[in-house]
């Protein structure tokens, strides 16, 4: 429930701004020159605004869709990512957001034209290649679909594009809004998963695994392809027991012709960020793990991140190619 | 918890609800009882942010919430009503604060605007007051932004203009609101509560740091070891008694180390 909604002056009068304030007639609007005056000043506590975040419309100005680090695609050469939102209805305790922003309110870019023209433009100069667009490293891409109608914007664009990809990241159950559309080879909804033991403890909010399944068998039947995210993958006790189930689990309930594309990634963050997310939450077990600082990235120590990766390899090898699986590098922050 | 109005006659209705009593201070009227701390600082945003200054020295703790109550003109809420204020702009640097709202209070919400003089051009919507920025602005430097509010209650109006405001009213004002202020203020100390830094580690630290003679470093290195101690369910006192049977301070924190990873693994 959204109580609170600052309002840009910029996109006051935009028709999408004003269809997100009808859905919260109640919501007290405020008005603000600049979304980063409320949601850039220090001395906030992002533990705190979870509680009860605000909703903050803004006009989104200059790079729009970024290039991605080198090592997170899914084989596609020419790889971009952007961000509809900032922020996540979700409260994942190993999530980045936490410390790369000072802010828990969820912003939401009410100019989707100006991404669809980035997106376009960053497209056509691929042309005759095909190029990726990432969405939901900054938010969840479907969680608040019913309030940001992010997909039926956006997917339109990607039908009349097929050397256009998209990807929509989530650990939402949201897809009603995609199942109303045909389906479309270029869009691939990635689903993140971590073990139904791990996702109770640190991933409040988060709909249950077999709730997600569930999701995905609702697209791979209407003809979508799916992706499978297990990033970040958490070092824990019954480690091979626990993802071996979560593999079965999905590869039991969804066709593997379905799965476009299965993605790892261990736990790893940059140090700066690492050390508010512990100031925020100084009881997490998860924080005194067996970690250590790789040159700026706060990772698990080399063996344990290697041998986690090769046990998850080993188990998702059993169920898909190797063509279908990548691994997302811990890569120093500095690099 | 701290307090900051202006005046006494915006202060009194608090006081009595809280129970405060008045402390010698020759720098502010300062009332305080247990966690509770109340300054009148006077008019103007100098004053007010002294005031803030004042009470932060008396307790300088972190995540400590922070409270302005007073009077303020209005240019469309009816006399006697209170209101949160949620976005409060200096007229004179046309800059603005944004205390974050994350409470289920049902006082109906407000833009401020600060200014030097009684204003008597209401805008729709907008209150006027004297010290508002300054206090969000001076008590922000002191604790989290979530914690520092401003409750308002509108003593003139464009119907009702300042000139014709009976400063006897005030008390009986602002009274009418405490049932509303009483259950802002405990979710505030609730939240507060959330950030609050666990008394244990410091405990803990206080026993085991005099057992060697331990570095700056090795201090903070000794912080962090309780802190994940705790997180990891290692009872305090196993830390207490490896220290003591080390050799040196290093020593200790190795062993402490050893104790520690033998729990690191996510449960």
């Amino acid at each position: 429930m959204i109580d609170i909604i600052y309002l840009e002056e910029a996109v006051s009068q935009h028709a999408h701004a004003r269809e997100v304030i009808n859905r919260f007639p109640k919501a007290t609007v405020i008005p603000c020159e600049n979304y980063k005056e409320i949601f850039n000043p220090g001395g906030q506590n992002f533990r705190l605004q979870k509680n009860k975040p605000s909703l903050i419309l803004a006009q989104k100005n200059g790079r729009f869709a970024l290039p991605i680090p080198e090592s997170y695609g899914i084989g596609g050469k020419h790889n971009f990512y952007f961000s509809h939102m900032l922020n996540c209805i979700y409260d994942c305790r190993y999530c980045f957001l936490q410390g790369m922003y000072p802010s828990a309110h969820y912003v939401l870019f009410i100019n989707f034209e100006d991404f669809l023209a980035d997106i376009n433009a960053k497209s056509i100069q691929c042309v005759p290649e095909p190029s990726w667009f990432f969405s939901g490293y900054d938010c969840d891409s479907l969680a608040l679909d019913q309030i940001s109608n992010f997909v039926p914007s956006f997917l339109p664009y990607f039908k009349d594009n097929p050397l256009a990809h998209l990807e929509l990241r989530t650990k939402s159950v949201n897809v009603q809004s995609i199942l109303k559309h045909e389906p479309l080879a270029n869009i691939i909804t990635a689903f993140s998963f971590t073990p139904d033991e791990l996702g109770k403890q640190i991933e409040k909010g988060v709909p249950t695994v077999s709730s997600r399944i569930k999701a995905m068998q609702k697209l791979t039947q209407a003809g979508w392809s799916v992706g499978l995210r297990f990033d970040p993958i958490i070092d824990c006790e019954d480690f091979d027991k626990r993802y071996s189930k979560l593999f079965q689990d999905i590869f039991s309930q969804i066709p593997t012709d379905k799965i476009h594309s299965v993605s790892l990634g261990a736990f790893r963050m940059p140090a700066s960020f690492f050390k508010k997310m512990e100031k925020l939450h100084p009881e997490e077990k998860l924080f005194a793990g067996q970690l250590v600082n790789h040159q700026g990235t706060i990772g698990y120590k080399v063996e344990i991140e290697e041998q986690r990766k090769e046990t998850c390899k080993d188990l998702l090898l059993r169920h898909i190619g190797k063509e279908k699986l990548f691994t997302c590098e811990t890569t120093p922050e500095s690099s | 918890m701290n307090f900051v109005c202006a005046f006494l006659p915006e202060a009194h209705p608090l006081i009595d609800e809280l129970g405060l009593k008045k402390e010698n201070s020759s720098t502010f009227t300062l009332y305080q009882k247990r966690e509770h701390r109340l300054v009148v600082s006077g008019l103007g945003p100098e004053k007010i942010a002294h005031a803030v200054s004042f009470l932060h020295q008396l307790d300088s703790q972190p995540a400590v919430p922070w409270l302005n109550i007073g009077i303020a003109g209005h240019g469309s809420a009816e006399i006697g009503s209170a209101h949160l204020v949620v976005k409060c702009t200096d007229r004179k640097t046309q800059k603005s604060i944004y205390p974050p709202q994350l409470f289920s209070s049902l006082l109906p919400k407000t833009i401020l605007e600060t200014v030097e003089k009684p204003a008597t051009d209401y805008k729709n919507g907008v209150a006027y007051d004297m010290e508002g920025y300054a206090f969000l602005k001076s008590a922000s430097c002191h604790s989290s932004a979530e914690l520092v509010q401003s409750v308002k209650v509108v003593s003139d109006n464009p119907d009702n203009p300042v000139s014709q405001f009976d400063k006897s009213t005030v008390h009986e004002m602002i009274s009418s609101h405490l049932p509303s202020l009483v259950d802002l203020i405990d979710e505030m100390k609730a939240l507060s509560h959330q950030i609050l830094p666990s008394p244990e580690i410091e405990l803990c630290f206080n026993k085991i740091f005099p057992c060697q003679s331990f570095t700056e470093t090795q201090s903070h290195q000794l912080r962090k070891a309780i802190r994940q101690a705790i997180a990891l369910g290692v009872p305090v006192n196993e830390l207490e008694s490896t220290s003591q049977d080390s050799k040196d301070s290093r020593s200790a924190l190795q062993q402490i180390n050893q104790l520690l990873d033998r729990k690191r693994l996510y449960p």
